[in-house]
């Protein structure tokens, strides 16, 4: 069954419905995803600035489905590993909830980005050029995919080690993907890279409107 | 020093391990081995909410219809008892009598929450809760809200490009007024 692409739900057969938060609407939630290679501090950019302590959960469920055999035992045993996403939520006035969601870093579980980036604003992707390669597989899949976003060099040092121009060609990125620094523990960093995001989002929506 | 450029042809698995051994297999009986059933496009920033007032386990099994439980009667609101199907598997039914679908009605109840919150504070993968929220909303026990992402334009739609740089915009003030 598709789920229902509608938000009203069905009468509630349990029951008539009780009072919601005051009566208060349902909030218009958006997303931002944050990629990147393993400790390149996407969990430390999210705890900057989320209104909530940083969350983490298990994403990734294995495609197929799980039998169960006679005695009740499970008869696969390929969905032995999962991995853990970290994410964060920010209220924003006018009902607005944005989430943050980290993808874990790793090529083999691209997978399960277009998961966590369907329906998201863009994404920012964190670098650490001491490790630069591991970024690669988050700027090919964004790219690919035509998805808003923005490179983001993490300044573990507080200091920059690579001017962005370097970084840009060693990325071979478009001149139209903003690169910036940033520092992950920082809120005001962080949240201009989100600002940055945002406004990219929006260049690519007016771009495609008027184009 | 500069960083070593971008292979386009391939790259190398990048750094150390991130997988956990999980815990135990007990999610998957949850939902009766099924995990992608329905709840499948389910976005896991969709919030959640509650519909009903889950009942009290330790005053027993709650009759639809009937107050379970002392103080029952000052409520005017449903209590909550294993929602019906309309033509439920015998798995949907399972999984909306457990314990965990309960924990779903409890997180929610009288707050909005995301599928991806509830995965965290209930300690279930998020494919499991996908399809426990599927089969609560199926039984009318919760609503889902945001099932359509606000920022994006749908291109069927030709007013929605409007839209969505609407709320783009506000998302912008918002961040900016931080
Ligand atoms: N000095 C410094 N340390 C950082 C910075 N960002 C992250 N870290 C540290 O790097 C480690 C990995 O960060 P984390 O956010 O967990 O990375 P993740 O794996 O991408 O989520 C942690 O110990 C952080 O405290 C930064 O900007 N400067
Ligand atoms: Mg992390």
């Amino acid at each position: 069954m598709a789920f229902p692409r509608s938000d009203v739900a069905a009468p509630a057969a349990a029951g008539p419905a009780v009072p919601h938060q005051g009566g208060q609407a349902p909030p218009t939630v958006v997303k931002i995803v944050v990629a990147g290679g393993f400790a390149v501090g996407k969990t430390t950019f999210i705890g900057s600035i989320s209104d909530i302590e940083p969350l983490s959960t298990e994403a990734a469920m294995t495609e197929h489905s799980v039998g169960v055999d006679d005695a009740g035992m499970v008869s696969d045993r390929k969905t032995s590993t999962t991995v853990a996403m970290d994410f964060g939520r920010i209220t924003l006035p006018g009902n607005l909830w944005l989430y943050l969601f980290g993808t874990p870093g790793q090529d083999r579980f691209l997978f399960m980005w277009d998961d966590l980036v369907r329906g998201a604003i863009g994404a920012v992707v964190l670098v650490d050029t001491d490790r630069l390669d591991q970024c690669f597989p988050a700027v090919d899949y964004f790219e690919s995919r035509g998805i808003p976003f923005v490179v983001a060099v993490n300044c573990f040092e507080g200091v920059a080690r690579h001017a962005l121009d370097d970084v840009r060609s060693a990325l071979a990125v478009p001149a139209d993907v903003p690169l910036i620094y940033t520092d992950a523990r920082s809120r005001a960093a962080t949240k201009q890279a989100l600002v940055t995001v945002v406004q990219t989002a929006m260049r690519r929506l007016a771009a495609g409107a008027t184009g | 020093m500069s960083p070593f450029p971008r292979d386009r042809a391939g790259h190398r698995d990048g750094g150390a391990d991130e997988t956990v051994d999980a815990p135990s297999v007990r999610p998957y009986m949850v939902t009766g081995g099924r995990t992608r059933p329905s709840g499948d496009d389910l976005p896991i920033e969709a919030l959640v909410e509650c519909l009903v007032v889950p009942a009290d386990p330790a005053a027993g099994p709650a009759v639809p219809g009937q107050n379970a439980g002392p103080g029952a009667e000052t409520r005017s609101s449903a209590t909550y008892s294993a929602p019906r199907l309309a033509s439920p598997s015998a798995a949907a039914t399972a999984s909306l009598a457990g314990p965990e679908s309960r924990r779903i009605l409890e997180l929610t109840a009288g707050c909005y929450l995301s599928v991806a919150e509830i995965s965290a504070h209930a300690h279930l993968p998020v494919g499991v809760v996908r399809v426990l929220v599927a089969d609560l909303a199926e039984a009318g026990a919760v609503r889902v809200h945001g099932l359509t992402p606000a920022s994006l334009s749908d291109p069927a739609d030709p007013r929605s490009g409007a839209a969505a740089l609407a709320v783009l915009e506000s998302v912008l003030n918002g961040i900016s007024a931080l």
